[in-house]
């Protein structure tokens, strides 16, 4: 069988022998949606932002899931049918069969990115049903607005108050879909190249589960600390969108290039 | 055309620890079953695994149909059929799903050998993976392994979970599938009966290296056991080269292994007493050369 063949026969059967990955776009999806299409008028980043963890830590459960499913074999707490059931389409299986490795890797890492560009395009779709959206800035400091004014296209103040204004932002909600999008794509390759580093190692399962506890904790430490990285963050994508998109594409294709030379070698004991 | 479907030359191989396999050393001829028998932890799983390219020795050289497993393609690996320990086929998938994506990948797939085996073994094809019992799952395995006809047929523990009678159908095709005389069937399994049934040649793994690796015919032959009796003074304590000796009043009753139809006859006249000479099972040959190892 040609290498695209096959190719196509890997994706489909992967695809569907097990549909509940198809979960993991919805979930996804699902908590950045609710909290950035909740309301007219926001007051700063926070809500909009507030489950962007999602968009860490699902890609991380997707590239498990999709790339090492062998990591649930032998899970403490899992009967044999369970494990059976979060393993997929396991190594022992599908590299024993009439298909060339680099395919089989190929055919994973797409399925990866079409569960996980599925989810940016839900969320780009309803973020521009409505893509406008309101933002009220305290006067103090003053010029706290100005960072929606010279990063947002089209941004103007409509209203002022003595103590706030309203900057209307004719494409802020799509804009800052777009930016989470961004940063879930770049989450994606890091989580993929992430697993490939884990998935020779003898204490993988324990790696990936101290990371999966890590990026939980993420948002704790962060409000702990009063940062605002991840708005900083925003603003510096939506000044330098060119740089932002061409960065992420390097980090993805490096991302792949990585993980395909260690698919190559990596051994399933 | 080279005689032998599998060469393993002197590998080691760890997994951190103590070396599972340490020079394992065997040849699996065309047209023979070799049947793979060790303690459980004695390597047999590792060494499948690297047959089947899913690992690497650390040293030492694996050819199967003459190509190193770790580096084939598509088109070599549509010559060898494998079936793991712990065979982890798509759960929520159909039957008739996993077939179909099975079959299109290989151009000799044999959709009546195929159907057949599915509706003898009585595995429905719109059925889940996971509604499966584990023995029926062990037989789709089995049968996907084996539609494609492979020249190399590498099984680990296949007849784990199944009852007799699929026990007996499966090992029925095994030796269907060589009787043609260019194909080989390793595998390793704990019911030594299977072994007795259809091997022709056995290797006996232990401590990650063979200490059997012969026909059955000829390990029978070899490995007896002895009793010596009739001893003019009392018994010696020990026997040289016995794998075990048990005393028993003024009789000694030895596992060796001889070197010819007359080393009974002649180790007795050495000890100076008579000897009785009582084949071994199969079953009693692995535990006396397997008692002391992993």
């Amino acid at each position: 069988m040609k290498p695209l063949q096959q190719f196509f026969a890997l994706l489909r059967f992967q695809a569907f022998a097990s549909p509940g990955i198809w979960i993991f776009p919805v979930a996804f999806s699902f908590g950045p949606c609710i909290s950035l299409m909740s309301g007219d008028t926001w007051w700063g980043l926070s809500l909009p932002l507030s489950s962007s963890t999602m968009l860490f830590m699902i890609p991380m459960m997707i590239a498990a899931f999709v790339f090492i499913p062998e990591l649930w074999t032998g899970m403490t707490g899992a009967n044999q049918q369970a494990q059976q059931n979060l393993q997929g389409c396991s190594a022992d299986f599908l590299l024993t069969r009439a298909v060339d490795r680099p395919v089989v890797f190929r055919a994973r890492a797409t399925l990866y990115w079409i569960l996980i560009l599925l989810s940016a395009v839900i969320l780009l779709a309803l973020a521009s049903r409505k893509p406008s959206v309101s933002m009220e800035v305290p006067l103090k400091p003053p010029g706290a607005g100005m960072v929606y004014l010279e990063t947002l296209p089209g941004a103007f103040v409509a209203k002022a108050t003595e103590s706030t204004e309203t900057i209307f932002l004719p494409a802020g909600r799509l804009a800052i879909a777009g930016t989470l999008v961004l940063l879930s794509i770049a989450c994606s390759a890091f989580w993929q190249g992430f697993v490939f580093a884990i998935s020779g190692l003898k204490f993988k399962r324990w790696i990936f589960f101290a990371a999966v506890i890590g990026v939980s904790c993420s948002p704790f430490v962060l409000l702990a600390g009063g940062n605002h990285f991840l708005e900083n963050l925003v603003f510096l994508i939506l000044k330098h969108p060119v740089a932002a998109v061409g960065l992420t594409g390097i980090f993805v294709a490096a991302a792949w290039a990585f993980s395909a030379a260690r698919a190559k070698r990596i051994e399933y004991p | 055309m080279n005689t032998e479907a599998i060469i393993v030359e002197n590998i080691t191989r760890g997994y951190g620890g103590p070396p599972v396999l340490q020079g394992l050393d065997f040849r699996v001829s065309r047209g023979s079953i070799y049947g793979f028998l060790g303690r459980n932890g004695s390597g047999k799983t590792t060494a499948l695994k690297t047959l089947a390219g899913l690992i690497r020795p650390e040293s030492g050289s694996v050819r199967v149909l003459g190509g190193d497993p770790w580096t084939f393609g598509a088109g070599e690996r549509q010559r060898v059929g494998y079936v793991s320990e712990k065979q982890s086929l798509p759960p929520l998938g159909r039957v008739a799903k996993l077939v179909k994506f099975c079959a299109q990948l290989y151009p000799a797939w044999d959709h009546e050998l195929c159907d057949g085996l599915l509706n003898r073994f009585q595995i429905p094809l719109k059925s889940r993976v996971a509604k499966l019992s584990l023995g029926q799952q062990r037989l789709l395995a089995f049968v996907l392994a084996l539609a494609p006809r492979p020249d190399v047929l590498l099984l680990d523990e296949p007849a784990a979970n199944l009852d007799v009678v699929a026990r007996r159908e499966f090992l029925d095709q095994i030796l269907e599938l060589i009787r043609d005389g260019k194909k080989s069937v390793l595998f390793s399994t704990h019911i030594l009966s299977d072994v007795e049934r259809v091997a022709d040649r056995v290797g006996i793994l232990s401590d990650g290296k063979l200490v059997v690796d012969e026909s059955l015919d000829d390990l029978k032959e070899s490995v007896r056991q002895l009793r010596f009796f009739g001893f003019q003074g009392p018994p010696p304590a020990e026997i040289p080269g016995a794998l075990r000796v048990r005393r028993d009043k003024n009789e000694l009753m030895a596992v060796l292994r001889l070197n010819g139809p007359d080393a009974p006859a002649q180790i007795a006249a050495r000890l100076g007493c008579q000897v009785e000479d009582n084949p071994l099972s199969l079953e009693d040959l692995f535990i006396e050369l397997t008692r002391n190892s992993r």
